[in-house]
C-alpha cells in the first residue's frame, strides 16, 4: 500500500539529456579497453565464486542486481528512444546507481565512505541472493524431492522387483516433474520481480505477478526455448568427466592429480555456465521490464501494486501509466491475445518438461546424487564444482554446514543492518 | 568339412558319462574390487571359501590382446581394445563361443526383424558350449540349460547360434520368467477361462513375447520342460509375485531344474548388480552379495545331490568389468570399453580340477570354451582361445 506521498506523477517525462563534450580518442580507447577488463574481471569473479555453495550465492546476488539494471535501462530506453549518450552516462543512471554493472566486492561508485562502501558489494550480493535462492527453494524443493524420491523408490523397485508397489515410484517421478513445470511457469517472472524491485516479498506477489505473466507469455515461451540449448551445454558439460575413463593416462595420475584435472575441468566450463545463467537471467528482467509496462498501460496493475522501489523508478520515468505506446506489430498483439497465450503456454510447458526428461537423461549417464537432482545450475545455485567426495574429501557433513555458515552470515548481515538503522535514529 | 567336425547321425551319438558343469556368469558387470578383492569383497563365500577349492585366475581379461600388444602406438592400441565390446550379451557369447566377435542386434541385421534401440538380440556366428556337447553326445535338450532373468528376454538369443554345422538342432532350452510366461499365457488362453479383457490382453502380450523372440515362436518347449512349468505353476500360481525376485529367481530355477531336469550343462545368468547404472551404489553391491549366496546355494544343493555331488564342475565368471573412473561420484556406473571393464577373473572347481591353485598370469575369457571342452570330452574346434592347462589335474 502506498503512502499518499509517494502517489505523486510527473506531469510530464523528463528532458533528454544534453549532448556532453566530444571525447579525445585515445581516451575513448583508455576507456574501451577499462571497460572490457572490468567486464573480464568481473566474468573471472564470478565464476570463481561459482565454485563453492557458499560464494555461488554472491553470485546470484550480483546477477539479480545485474537484473536490477537491466530493466531499468530497458525503462529508460524506452522513455528516452532518441537519447545521444548512453544509459550508462545519463544523470537518471547516476541518480539510480545503475551506471555501471554491479561489483562482486565493493560498493557501488558512488559508495558511502567507510567500511559500507568497502564491503557493500559483497554484503548487497550475499544480502540479495540468499534470499534469492531462498525463494526459489521454496517453490522447486518440493517437485526436485519428488523427482529424487520418484529416481530411488523406482529403481529400488526394478531392483527387488516388487512390481506390486509400480505405480509409487512412477507417481512420485510424475508428481514431482508436473510440479516443476508448473513452478517454472512462475518462477522466472516472480525471480525478475524480486530482483529488479528489491523486495524479497514480491516474489509471492502472486496477484501481480500473474498478471506480469500474462503479459509477459510471449517472452516466457522465448526464454523457455532458450532453456532447452542451454541446458543441453550445461548437461553436457556435467557430463564429461564421463569419458575421462578412456584416458589411461588420466587414469593412472594420483588423487591430487586427478581432483586438479577435475576442478580445472569445472572452471574452465563455469566460464560457459555462468555466462548461459547471467543471459537467461538478464533476458527475464527484460520480459519483465516489457510485461510490467503492458500491465500499467492498460491499467491492470496500478500504483498500488506496485512495491515502493517499482513506484519511484517508473513514476521517475513517468511510466506508471505505462509510458507512450510503442509501434506494435500484428504478431506481438497475437501473443497478448487468448490463443496467443495458449500457445505461449504449451510452448513453455513442453520446453520445461525437455528439461526435466533432459535432466535425468544426464543423471543415467553420469549420476550426481542429489545434487544432480535438487539443485540446476541455470535455474538454482550456480555452484558448478561437480567433484566427487572420494577427490575432493568433503562430505554431506561439509556441504551442511556451508550452507548452515551462509544462514549465519545472513542473520550477522540482518542484525548489522538493524543496528546501523538504530544507530542513524540516535 | 573340416577335420573333427563331420556330422555324426544323431542315434550314433554315445551317451554323455562326464561330469557336468555349471557355468555361473557372475554377471552384470562387476569389478575386481567388490569381488576378489581381500578388504573390499561383497562375495566372501566366493573369495574366502570357494577359491580354496579349485583354480583361479584373478588375471582374466576381456581383450584382443595379441594385435593390441603388437601395436607401438598407444592410441592404435586402444582403438583395437575398444572395438571389443564389454557387455553382458558379449560376455556370456564370448564365454559360450570361445570367440571375441562383435555383435549387433538381428534387428539391424535383417530387414524383416524390427530394430531395437540398444538391443543385444546377438546370434553367436561361432556354436556355443550346448551345441557342442549335444552334437558330440546324446544328450537331450531340457539337460542343457540356460537360466535367464526375467527381465532379459535378448538372452533367450544365445541358446544357439547360426552355424551351418551346428545351430538349432543341438540347441540348449532356457528357463526363464519369460519362456514361463509365454507357456502360461498359452495355457490360460487354451484353457478358456479368461474374460475377454484378460483374452485379448493375453493374446496381445504373447503377441509381443513372440515376436521379441522371433526364431523359436512356433516351436514347443520339450515335454520335460513343460512338466517343469506345471510344477512351478502349481508351486508359485499364475500372478508372477509369489515366486522369488531378481537374481533369487535365477537360483530358484537353478536349483528346481536340478532336480527335476538333471541339466548335464547349465549356465545361470546372474545381472543384478548391472541395477548400478541408474546410479545406486548398493543395488551393485547388494547384487554381488545375492550372487554370492546364491552360489551357496548352489554348491550345497550339488553336494548334496547323488547325481551332481563329486561329478559336477563349476566355472564362475564375470561376464564383464565395470569402470573404475575417479571423475564420477559413482565409478562404477557403467562398463563401456574401459580398462577396468575388460579385468575380470575366473574360478574353477570340481573333480578334475586343480585344488588351491592361484594363476597369476593374464588369460583370456575366450579361453573358458575349450577348457570346458577339455573337462568334458569334446572339442570346441571353431573357439579360438586355448586350454587353461593349469586348472586341468
Amino acid at each position: 500500500m502506498l503512502e499518499p506521498a509517494q502517489a505523486k506523477r510527473i506531469a510530464t517525462p523528463p528532458p533528454p539529456p544534453p549532448a556532453g563534450p566530444a571525447a579525445k580518442p585515445e581516451n575513448m580507447l583508455r576507456r574501451r579497453v577499462l571497460r572490457v577488463g572490468a567486464f573480464l574481471w568481473k566474468w573471472l569473479v564470478g565464476v570463481v565464486f561459482c565454485m563453492s555453495w557458499l560464494t555461488a550465492f554472491m553470485v546470484v546476488g550480483w546477477t539479480y542486481r545485474a537484473m536490477q539494471r537491466s530493466a531499468f535501462k530497458r525503462w529508460w530506453k524506452s522513455t528516452h528512444p532518441n537519447a545521444p549518450s548512453r544509459f550508462r552516462h545519463s544523470e537518471w543512471a547516476r541518480e539510480q546507481r545503475q551506471s555501471h554493472w554491479p561489483n562482486w566486492l565493493l560498493g557501488n561508485r558512488e559508495r558511502p565512505k567507510g567500511p559500507r562502501g568497502w564491503f557493500g558489494g559483497i554484503v548487497a550480493n550475499f544480502r540479495i541472493g540468499f534470499l534469492g535462492l531462498f525463494n526459489t527453494t521454496v517453490l522447486l524443493c518440493i517437485p526436485c524431492g519428488l523427482i529424487l524420491a520418484g529416481w530411488h523408490y523406482g529403481w529400488d523397485i526394478s531392483f527387488n522387483k516388487i512390481y506390486e508397489q509400480s505405480t509409487v515410484g512412477a507417481t512420485l517421478g510424475f508428481s514431482g516433474m508436473f510440479l516443476f513445470v508448473a513452478v517454472m511457469f512462475y518462477l522466472p517472472m516472480a525471480k525478475a520481480r524480486q530482483a529488479v524491485s528489491g523486495d524479497w516479498k514480491r516474489f509471492y506477489d502472486w496477484r501481480v505477478n500473474r498478471r506480469l505473466i500474462r503479459r509477459g507469455t510471449g517472452g516466457l515461451a522465448m526464454l523457455a526455448l532458450a532453456m532447452l540449448p542451454a541446458f543441453v551445454v550445461v548437461l553436457f558439460i556435467k557430463n564429461t568427466p564421463f569419458l575421462y575413463a578412456y584416458n589411461p593416462e588420466i587414469l593412472a595420475q594420483t588423487t591430487e592429480e586427478q581432483f586438479k584435472i577435475l576442478e580445472s575441468h569445472w572452471f574452465s566450463t563455469g566460464f560457459i555456465v555462468f555466462a548461459l545463467y547471467l543471459l537467461l537471467h538478464l533476458f527475464a528482467a527484460h520480459i519483465y521490464a516489457g510485461a510490467m509496462r503492458r500491465c500499467l498501460r492498460r491499467g491492470e496493475l496500478g500504483p498500488r501494486d506496485l512495491a515502493p522501489s517499482e513506484f519511484d523508478v517508473l513514476d521517475s520515468l513517468a511510466l506508471i501509466d505505462g509510458g507512450p505506446q510503442s509501434a506494435g506489430s500484428p504478431f506481438k498483439s497475437w501473443l497478448l491475445s487468448l490463443p496467443g497465450r495458449c500457445v505461449c503456454g504449451t510452448i513453455v510447458g513442453l520446453s520445461y518438461l525437455a528439461v526435466g526428461v533432459m535432466v535425468l537423461v544426464a543423471q543415467f549417464f553420469m549420476i550426481h546424487p542429489i545434487q544432480g537432482f535438487v539443485n540446476q545450475p541455470l535455474l538454482q545455485s550456480p555452484m558448478v564444482s561437480y567433484i566427487p567426495f572420494h577427490l575432493s574429501g568433503k562430505t554431506m557433513g561439509g556441504v551442511f554446514l556451508e550452507f548452515v555458515l551462509a544462514t549465519v552470515i545472513m542473520l550477522l548481515i540482518g542484525i548489522g543492518g538493524r543496528l546501523a538503522k538504530t544507530n542513524q535514529r540516535h | 568339412m573340416a577335420a573333427g567336425l563331420k556330422l555324426p547321425a544323431l542315434a550314433e551319438r554315445p551317451s554323455y558319462k562326464g561330469p557336468n558343469v555349471v557355468i555361473v556368469r557372475f554377471g552384470g558387470g562387476v569389478r575386481r574390487l567388490e569381488t576378489i578383492h581381500e578388504d573390499k569383497t561383497y562375495s566372501p563365500f566366493l573369495l574366502k571359501e570357494l577359491t580354496k577349492r579349485g583354480t583361479f585366475f584373478p588375471r582374466m581379461e576381456i581383450a584382443d590382446t595379441e594385435d593390441a600388444l603388437a601395436s607401438k602406438d598407444a592410441k592404435a592400441k586402444r582403438k583395437k581394445e575398444h572395438e571389443l565390446n564389454t557387455s553382458h550379451g558379449e560376455g556370456t557369447l564370448y564365454i559360450l563361443t570361445g570367440t571375441y566377435r562383435r555383435y549387433v542386434d538381428v534387428g539391424w541385421k535383417y530387414d524383416h526383424i524390427d530394430e531395437q534401440l540398444l538391443g543385444a538380440r546377438f546370434e553367436a556366428t561361432e556354436p556355443t558350449l550346448f551345441e557342442y556337447l549335444r552334437r558330440q553326445f546324446n544328450v537331450p535338450e531340457h539337460q542343457t540349460l540356460i537360466v535367464n532373468g526375467e527381465d532379459r528376454p535378448q538372452e533367450e538369443f544365445y541358446s544357439f547360434s547360426n552355424h551351418h554345422l551346428f545351430g538349432a538342432t543341438f540347441k540348449s532350452e532356457t528357463l526363464s520368467l519369460f519362456r514361463y510366461k509365454s507357456w502360461l499365457y498359452q495355457r490360460l488362453l487354451d484353457e478358456g477361462k479368461l474374460d475377454e479383457k484378460q483374452t485379448r490382453k493375453k493374446t496381445e502380450a504373447l503377441k509381443t513375447m513372440r515376436e521379441l523372440d522371433y526364431r523359436i515362436a512356433a516351436k514347443d518347449q520339450p515335454k520335460e520342460i513343460i512338466a517343469f512349468w506345471e510344477n512351478w505353476r502349481r508351486l508359485y500360481g499364475d500372478n508372477g509375485f509369489v515366486n522369488e525376485r531378481g537374481d533369487r529367481l535365477l537360483t530358484d530355477l537353478a536349483l528346481k531344474a536340478m532336480k527335476s531336469l538333471q541339466p548335464r550343462m547349465m549356465m545361470i545368468n546372474y545381472n543384478d548388480p548391472d541395477y548400478v547404472h541408474w546410479g545406486k551404489p548398493t543395488h551393485y553391491t547388494r547384487g554381488i552379495a545375492i550372487i554370492d549366496r546364491g552360489l551357496r546355494f548352489l554348491v550345497d544343493a550339488v553336494e548334496a545331490d547323488p547325481f551332481y555331488r563329486d561329478n559336477t564342475v563349476f566355472v564362475i565368471v564375470p561376464d564383464c568389468g565395470r569402470d573404475s573412473n575417479p571423475f564420477m561420484s559413482v565409478p562404477f556406473q557403467h562398463h563401456f570399453n574401459s580398462k577396468s571393464s575388460r579385468e575380470i577373473w575366473a574360478l574353477l572347481i570340481g573333480p578334475g580340477i586343480e585344488k588351491g591353485v592361484v594363476v597369476d598370469r593374464t588369460v583370456q575369457q575366450i579361453d573358458l570354451a575349450k577348457t570346458i571342452g577339455s573337462v568334458m570330452g569334446f572339442e570346441a574346434g571353431l573357439a579360438e582361445g586355448g586350454v587353461l592347462e593349469e586348472a586341468i589335474s
